[in-house]
């Protein structure tokens, strides 16, 4: 699909501006992810911000996918887990599931801003 | 990636403290008319509470088991008295709802941001 | 235990307690029944009997060990209450003297100790209760 697009400078630099706004939306959601409302001084992170989200299309694009990939295989193997004794409690189990479904469906939310953003640009084309 | 945060690691591992309190509780139940047992507690929030007045890293704190030497023992040498395990308990039940009350506040929070904020 | 059985470890020892409890209610009913029992198989009058209990515990991967509930390291007669001679001549297992050997059972108290074992096990009832509800509620967070 990417190469369809071509190296027409237009359709590229269409397609990277849409995708810098969603990387500004993905940064929002990070920031959110740490500012949601807790009671006290906000916890020591680490590098808790490094999604590495640029803006480049190859790079959000290959992350998604990777991510996306990566929850469903960790929740196949959550039950493989169970019998191997990796699971002490069972509140860790809803703390894998949302991890695993909140990577799933913001990987989904990027993808389908690129699938509107090539259908704009191949309307502007036309 | 990284989609729940350090605010969602410290609810867990308050749950996770939360939980081996009542093991140590009901081990201690367990145990009530057992000659020269001594119970045991477990402490976690006053030291979250002690990091958190130092300015220590909160991820880095974790519960103690103490056994219980002050409470006096009857005659047999056991010191566990049932309505102080069964009320802390109850007090922990509570601690954990609230957690999980709040985790489940959390997620969801996390998951409008996902749907409302990335358009 | 290891495996999945980890997610139970704070369920165990409640079981353990009403396991252990439930054998010393039963031996406290066998000890009232057997009130009056001056003639037993072996010989002799009924002698009380008592449980023992000494805390359980679990050796880890990592060879310390933890404390995993209850156990009941035996059933004994009780040699330490001495048994009532009481006079009643006419009794079928009295001595030459009129006397007969009474078993070492007290009523009141073994009535004492059936209340506090049977609270003994609902507590570890509740316990085991709470338990499943806090699973529950944590496993409500992944819907």
């Amino acid at each position: 699909m990417l190469d369809r697009i071509g190296q027409g400078s237009l359709a590229q630099a269409a397609i990277e501006a849409a995708l810098r706004s969603q990387a500004e939306a993905a940064s929002k959601v990070q920031a959110n992810a740490l500012a949601v409302p807790s009671a006290g001084p906000t916890v020591v992170a680490g590098a808790a911000g490094a999604a590495g989200f640029d803006g480049s299309l190859t790079q959000v694009l290959k992350e998604g996918l990777r991510a996306a990939n990566a929850s469903v295989a960790s929740v196949d193997r959550l039950g493989q887990d169970m019998v191997a004794g990796a699971i002490s409690d069972f509140h860790e189990l809803p703390g894998r599931l949302k991890q695993a479904e909140l990577t799933f469906k913001f990987s989904m939310e990027v993808r389908n801003k690129l699938i509107e953003a090539y259908r704009e640009v191949m309307r502007m084309s036309v | 990636m990284d989609m729940l945060g350090p605010e969602t690691r410290l609810l867990e591992r308050l749950m996770s403290a939360a939980s081996l309190r009542h093991k140590v509780l009901a081990n201690n139940v367990s145990n009530q008319n057992t000659p020269g047992y001594k119970r045991q507690y477990v402490q976690f929030e006053e030291l979250l509470r002690h990091a958190l007045e130092s300015g220590e890293d909160l991820l880095r704190v974790t519960p103690h088991v103490v056994t219980d030497a002050v409470t006096p023992a009857r005659p047999d040498g056991n010191n566990v008295n049932l309505e102080l395990e069964e009320s802390a308990q109850d007090e922990n039940v509570l601690l954990f709802e609230a957690y999980a009350a709040i985790l489940q506040n959390r997620f969801e929070l996390l998951q409008a941001s996902i749907d409302g904020g990335a358009r | 235990m290891d495996g999945i059985g980890k997610l139970f470890t704070g369920m165990r020892a409640s079981a353990t307690g009403l396991s252990a409890e439930r054998i010393r209610i039963d031996v406290i009913a066998k000890n009232l029944a057997n009130a009056e029992t001056t003639r037993t198989p072996s010989g002799g009058p009924y002698r009380r009997q008592v449980v023992h209990f000494e805390p359980l515990l679990r050796r880890l991967e990592d060879g310390t060990k933890e404390a995993a509930g209850v156990r009941v390291t035996r059933v004994a007669d009780d040699m330490v209450t001495p048994l009532e001679r009481v006079f009643d001549p006419h009794h079928p297992d009295a001595d030459a003297d009129g006397y007969v050997t009474m078993p070492n059972v007290n009523a009141t108290r073994e009535m004492a100790d059936l209340i506090t074992a049977m609270r003994a096990y609902e507590a570890n009832l509740s316990a085991q209760e709470a338990y499943v509800r806090m699973a529950e509620r944590a496993l409500r967070l992944a819907q």
